[in-house]
């Protein structure tokens, strides 16, 4: 099994006492397989994918990637578990301003050491970029830099696919485009993916569903 | 991996040129004016330490003849057989070359000689019992003939002095050497005798007090010259902090988004610490070739200055010594280090995820401000207790330190407080606005403000220190100089035929007599005047008793000046021994720009003590269209030569040139430190000006029109630099009052009395202003061309 | 003989140009220098005085004296004289250069100094004037022109000592009635000692004032022979034992070879024995290197003839003298057949 998560909690220190975001959460996760994860805001979603990704502490319970726990590993591991095992998409780009559009697709290939130009390439003209490589982020618009955040995360081939509302900002149209796209180039990559989203749409091309309230596995 | 993520953090610099200019010149600048000065000041030091190697008798104590006389030989052995390890030395012209000095030492005798190191004392020994000499290859050149001696090259004689042993200069007969002068070695053995009761015309000269002790007399010079370098230093640092923080509250998107892809955080901050060292060293270069240029500009003006002075010998022109250059690297490393500190720490602390909310990059809170005012009062206490309760040339600097760095500290809250009490005041809702806004905009602004006022101040203070002590000693010269002419003969004969020569032709001969003594232990040169209208008119005192005049032509009165009076604690009425006769001190006067004491007593009283001294330089009063006609009849009837004598006006003028150098060192320093405070400013402005725009926004939908904001801008920049100019003005008089009243006190042992000088303050005041402006000025023109779009997007990017 | 090495080393030290040259007759009689000859009576007291047309001469005065409280101190007065050229000139031409040592050795402490003076100028000289006077500085030893009774005084800045020397003995020649060989190879100098003074006077060491009494040792030499190229060094000992006799006696180091050894041996009554390599033995017991290079400072010396098999030991075996040519001198406790003290001096340990 490519992902484990098992009796996952977290609870947040406050100052009116302990918050608890994520409750007894298990579930797993096959090679290639996709999973949508759906909940209202505040269900703890992005959390969740947070701790999967080695992004937040885990307060208890265990996340196994390839067999190994994320709960155990110190900051250095979960930075090696990001470069090499997991792509995280976020609902803000979080694209490096100062680079290229081509340096920004090749950058995380380049840190996981996979890096491709022919994949690259043929990601490039899937996701519409060709025209787009030698311009900076701020002069593309809001599909077209996710699309170049998408192109990023699927260059590097990770293993497993995180990501948070990935169309969240961007129009319907433009929403659909993309996610069409993403899903599109997933399956070709046979990277398995777990994707938050509340569109009921977009949940069902998926190859399963989780519904996540208040913290807890519906 | 390493080079991905230097790529990556490096971009950031591609796409913010104007925060990398900024950063880099803020560090240049900060090297370049800390390195000049310490260049100017090494090239100083490294000359006086080449004086302090040479063959110099004047790094010794002497034992001289009270009257000046030459000493016998026998008195020399009493000395050494009562214990007083003294050296003779015989000074005579070359001969056939009157303007080089024949000295004559005793290699064995000589202080601190050493049979285990013969040339650690300096003196060479091969000219013992053999007719060599030594003289310097530039001596050597200038001698015509060498006296039948064989000269030998050695650099360490002093220019225009030929070194031999004593007995190629003496006369075979022991019995009638005289001595110019008596070495005295510092290794003084147990039951030695008093001196007075080996000979009692002897005495001791204090090293110090004999000749110019240029350490101590230029410290205080290379003192306010390291106080500007360190001053300028601080300013570019206050830059540098705020371009290091801008950029690292830029980068710490990218710093998240390089986490979130794996890129581990140690990794992260070696690579900025990495490309922050690159750039100091990069900027450091630039700084120190800036400050070789720098250097190499001032310093001729500083070498005249000190020459003018102090008598020191500096040269024109400026080696490159390791010294300055590394300390210079070291510096600009340092600084941004310093600079980059805590933005640096903040990054580590930083977690992975937290809202990205922006923060201010040098968030000015109430808070803050107090903390800061806080200890910059404590600042200036501890500054306030060092000048009840310390002493030295230190504390007077440390107390400048605290001065000012305290009110440094205390200026954000002040301007806080101002506008606070501005936008109470204020009812129109623009005003208001605008107050509030610029109170905003004052935790951007503060480091430039600071270091503006720094400047200023600073500036204002060395300017009324040069000036105040310009207008003292010029006035001074007038006293002093009430002469129309200055006549000097080394021949007594010669004086004799001039005097009797000048009988009748002139208004009057003041002769001009001295003898060393000491009063009350401190050593000083006695002078005895005649009674005459020239003193009592012209002759202005600290401290006078009514009747001062008659009572020094009585021979009961003695006038002492401010540097013994303050050494010995003397005071107006007090009666002390002079050459052991009594005196009742009758007057105190300011005699500005002589390190030693000095006294004057009444012509008969004078040479009833020392009959056999003669006036060698002489006063002449005339009329001064008198003196060219004069000065040629004393050539063709007498011979006297140009070296006899000298016009008032040309002394006066030689004095007034030097100061004139030293005004040219602080106009340059004024200038550049004004322009690198203009320059913090201008990359506050920038900075803040691409920050503000939330904040402009809604004010330009609001119906200002972006020409009108941009004026505002301007305004604001120059409201900010008047009050800080204003604050700046009492702190800069303060600071030359400590200047005038506790440095100088403690560097020459006189106090200079503080004028203002407005005009000079208002020059300032403009220059500051200008400054401001002129780096207000692009930031504003940005401001008001700034395309609708990107403050629309300001509201469409709100969330 | 004493410190012919020192005063070598002296005049090696000196850079002047004319000692170079003046060392070009190393080991012969040098040019012009008188040579000191056997069967030569010497007259006093002109003899006391200096002798200018000598390459080399001093007065060297070593005493064991204790302070009012019995410690052990040991003083050392030295005055050295050495010619560039024979004679003297007036004033500042006068070739002569002198060199004043001092030293004062206590069991913990030790302290040295030296004046330096050039000659015929009046700074530095040995005088007989109806009165005897040596001086350099403002230190003298002076008195009664036959050495009966003398005045001793040195200062340094840590320490000074005036103190008064009366000879209860005659004066002591060495080897052939003063004339006293140095080497095989026939080097020789005069040499005479007073080695029985009583001494009393007061001495200051640092803040400290002691009331010093005891005896000294005062010796006389002169020559213009320097030693021979195989002589690297020498051990000297004047010892005073509590019998009344007392001894003087060498050792000469040689590169090749026995070392030249000799000595004097000396009733109370001032009847001498000149002892040789067959009478007299001196060695090395073990070595220290306090204070500088190693050398020994505990000796065994024994005179078969006389039943004396003693034990020598330096005081302080820190007794470096810190003066421009380092050589080590200093009082000396004597154990065994005989009690007594006494003072070494060892040169050329480099």
């Amino acid at each position: 099994m490519l992902l484990i998560v098992d009796k996952l909690h977290k609870t947040y220190g406050t100052n009116e006492g302990h918050l608890e975001i994520l409750q007894d959460v298990s579930f797993e996760l096959a090679e290639g397989e996709t999973l949508a994860l759906t909940g209202d805001s505040g269900s703890g979603k992005s959390t969740l994918l947070h701790l999967i990704g080695g992004l937040d502490e885990i307060t208890r319970g265990s996340v196994k990637i390839n067999n190994c726990n994320v709960a155990e590993m110190n900051d250095v591991e979960r930075a090696d578990l990001r470069r090499r095992d997991v792509g995280v998409v976020f609902q803000q780009f979080n694209l490096i301003p100062s680079l290229s559009v081509a340096d920004n697709i090749a950058f995380h290939a380049k840190l996981a050491d996979r890096f491709d130009k022919v994949w690259i390439d043929h990601l490039v003209s899937s996701l519409g970029l060709i025209d787009q490589v030698a311009k900076f982020p701020e002069q593309l618009s809001g599909g077209q830099q996710q699309r170049v955040a998408i192109a990023r995360t699927l260059a590097a081939r990770p293993a497993v696919i995180l990501a948070d509302e990935p169309t969240g900002n961007l129009d319907y149209k433009s929403a659909d485009i993309v996610m069409n796209l993403f899903l599109t180039l997933v399956q070709e990559s046979k990277t398995a993916l777990l994707l938050v989203t509340h569109s009921e749409r977009i949940a069902s091309r998926l190859s399963r569903r989780l519904h996540l309230s208040k913290g807890k596995l519906a | 991996m390493f080079f991905i993520g230097l790529q990556a953090m490096l971009s950031h610099w591609r796409k913010n040129p104007l925060q990398w200019v900024t950063l880099v010149f803020g560090v240049a600048f900060a090297t370049a004016l800390w390195t000049g000065i310490q260049a100017i000041n090494s090239e100083a030091r490294a000359s006086y330490d080449r004086a302090e190697q040479q063959i110099s008798i004047a790094q010794f104590d002497q034992i001289q003849k009270k009257d000046k006389s030459s000493i016998p030989h026998e008195e020399f052995i009493l000395l050494r057989r009562a214990g007083w390890m003294v050296s003779p030395i015989i000074r005579k012209e070359f001969p056939d070359a009157p303007d080089i000095e024949f000295l004559g030492v005793d290699p064995v005798s000589y202080p601190g000689f050493n049979l285990a190191a013969p040339e650690a004392s300096g003196v060479p020994l091969e000219s013992i019992d053999a007719n060599i000499a030594f003289a310097n290859t530039a001596t050597l050149a200038r001698l015509k003939t060498h006296g039948g001696f064989e000269i030998r090259e050695l650099s360490t004689v002093p220019d225009g002095v030929v070194v031999t042993d004593l007995a190629n200069v003496v006369s075979i007969r022991t019995e009638k050497t005289h001595y110019s002068a008596l070495l005295v070695s510092n290794f003084t053995p147990k039951w030695q005798r008093p001196l007075a009761e080996v000979a009692k015309d002897l005495i001791l000269i204090n090293r110090a007090e004999f000749a110019t002790d240029l350490g101590r007399l230029t410290d205080s010079f290379h003192l306010n010259l390291t106080a500007f370098g360190l001053l300028a230093f601080a300013v570019g640092i206050f830059i540098v902090y705020g371009a290091v923080g801008l950029a690292f509250e830029q980068r710490r998107p990218v710093v998240r988004t390089l986490r979130a892809l794996g890129y581990p955080l140690k990794k992260i901050l070696w690579v900025i610490a990495t490309e922050l060292m690159v750039f100091a060293i990069f900027a450091g270069a630039i700084g120190v070739l800036l400050g070789y240029f720098l250097a190499a500009a001032l310093l001729p003006d500083v070498s005249s200055a000190l020459g003018g002075l102090y008598g020191a010998d500096v040269p024109n022109t400026l080696r490159i010594r390791s010294e300055w250059w590394m300390t210079g690297m070291a510096i600009a490393v340092l600084g941004t280090a310093i600079a980059a500190a805590s933005s640096f720490f903040k990054l580590a602390k930083m977690p992975l995820l937290s809202a990205t909310k922006n923060r201010s990059w040098s968030q000015f809170t109430q808070r803050s401000g107090i903390q800061l005012a806080c200890v910059g009062a404590l600042l200036w206490v501890v500054a306030i207790c060092l000048y009840f309760f310390g002493s030295g040339l230190i504390t007077g600097f440390a107390i400048l330190g605290g001065l000012l760095i305290g009110a440094a500290f205390m200026l954000p809250l002040f301007l806080l407080g101002l506008l606070t009490v501005a936008l109470r005041c204020s009812r129109d809702h623009l005003v208001r606005w605008f107050w509030a806004d610029t109170r905003q905009q004052l935790s951007g602004l503060s480091l430039a403000l600071m270091a503006l006022m720094l400047a200023m101040a600073t500036n204002i203070g060395v300017s009324t220190m040069v000036n105040s002590f310009r207008d003292t000693f010029t006035g001074w010269l007038d006293q002093r100089m009430s002469s129309e002419m200055y006549l000097r003969f080394e021949d007594p004969e010669m004086a004799r035929r001039t005097v009797s020569y000048l009988e009748g032709r002139v208004d009057a001969m003041l002769p001009i007599i001295q003898a060393k003594s000491s009063i009350r232990g401190e050593l000083i040169d006695l002078y005895g005047i005649v009674d005459h209208a020239t003193y009592r008119e012209n002759w202005g005192m600290l401290d006078q008793s009514e009747t001062m005049w008659d009572d020094i032509a009585n021979g009961i009165g003695i006038a002492v000046n401010e540097q013994v009076a303050r050494k010995a604690d003397i005071k107006l009425g007090d009666s002390i021994e002079a050459n052991s006769k009594q005196f009742t001190v009758v007057a105190i006067y300011g005699d500005y720009g002589n390190p030693i004491g000095q006294a004057i007593i009444g012509m008969p009283a004078f040479t009833a003590m020392f009959p056999n001294v003669t006036a060698d330089r002489f006063g002449v009063r005339l009329k001064p269209d008198a003196i060219p006609v004069l000065m040629t009849d004393l050539k063709t009837d007498l011979g006297l030569t140009d070296d006899n004598m000298i016009d008032q006006s040309s002394i006066k003028q030689s004095s007034i040139n030097i100061f004139e150098q030293t005004f040219a060192v602080t106009a340059a320093l004024n200038v550049l430190t004004l322009a690198v405070a203009g320059f913090a400013i201008l990359m506050s402005l920038l900075t803040l000006s691409a920050m503000r725009l939330p904040q402009m926004a809604p004010a330009w939908a609001m119906g200002l029109t972006r020409a009108k904001l941009g004026r505002y801008e301007l305004l604001r920049a120059l409201s900010l630099a008047g009050v800080t100019c204003v604050v700046a003005i009492p702190l800069g008089l303060a600071l030359s009052w400590v200047l005038l009243s506790v440095v100088n006190v403690e560097a020459f042992g006189w106090q200079i009395p503080m004028f203002l000088f407005p005009a000079t303050y208002a020059k300032l005041v403009l220059l500051s202003l200008a400054a401001a402006v002129i780096a207000a000025l692009w930031p504003s023109w940005v401001l008001s061309r700034t395309p609708p779009e990107r403050l629309l997007k300001v509201f469409s990017n709100e969330k | 003989m004493k410190s012919n090495i020192t005063l070598l080393l002296f005049l090696v030290w000196c850079p002047f140009a004319l000692l170079a040259q003046g060392f070009a007759g190393l080991g012969t009689e040098v040019e012009g220098f008188a040579v000191p000859e056997r069967g030569i009576d010497l007259q006093f007291p002109r003899d006391h005085a200096a002798h200018p047309e000598y390459r080399i001469e001093w007065w060297y005065v070593t005493a064991n004296a204790v302070s009012q409280t019995g410690e052990p101190i040991g003083l050392q007065w030295t005055l050295f004289r050495s010619a560039l050229k024979p004679n003297e000139n007036d004033g500042w031409t006068s070739p002569q250069l002198w060199m004043g040592h001092a030293a004062v050795t206590t069991k913990h402490d030790h302290f040295s100094t030296e004046r330096l003076s050039r000659g015929g100028i009046g700074q530095a000289g040995a005088e007989i004037n109806g009165t005897f006077e040596a001086w350099i500085d403002d230190w003298h030893l002076s008195g009664m022109d036959d050495y009966s009774k003398m005045s001793m005084r040195a200062t340094s800045p840590e320490f000074a000592y005036d103190v008064e020397l009366t000879a209860n003995g005659p004066l002591v020649f060495h080897g052939d009635n003063g004339f006293s060989v140095k080497s095989s190879a026939g080097q020789a100098s005069y040499y005479y000692s007073q080695p029985f003074y009583d001494l009393g006077g007061t001495l200051e060491i640092e803040d400290q004032t002691y009331q010093i009494t005891g005896h000294a040792w005062l010796d006389r030499e002169w020559s213009s022979q320097p030693l021979s190229e195989t002589q690297t060094g020498w051990d000297w000992f004047s010892l005073s034992f509590d019998d009344g006799t007392k001894m003087m006696g060498f050792s000469l180091r040689q590169t090749k070879g026995e070392n030249f050894v000799s000595g004097t041996w000396i009733e109370p009554d001032g009847t001498t024995t000149t002892l040789g390599p067959e009478t007299l033995s001196l060695t090395p017991i073990s070595l220290t290197s306090e204070g500088g290079p190693s050398l020994p400072t505990v000796w065994t010396v024994s005179v078969p003839s006389q039943d004396v098999n003693v034990t020598v030991k330096a005081l302080n075996s820190n007794s470096w003298m810190a003066t421009s040519i380092k050589y080590w001198e200093g009082p000396v406790v004597v154990e065994g057949s005989h009690n007594g003290v006494g003072y070494l001096e060892m040169t050329g340990y480099n």
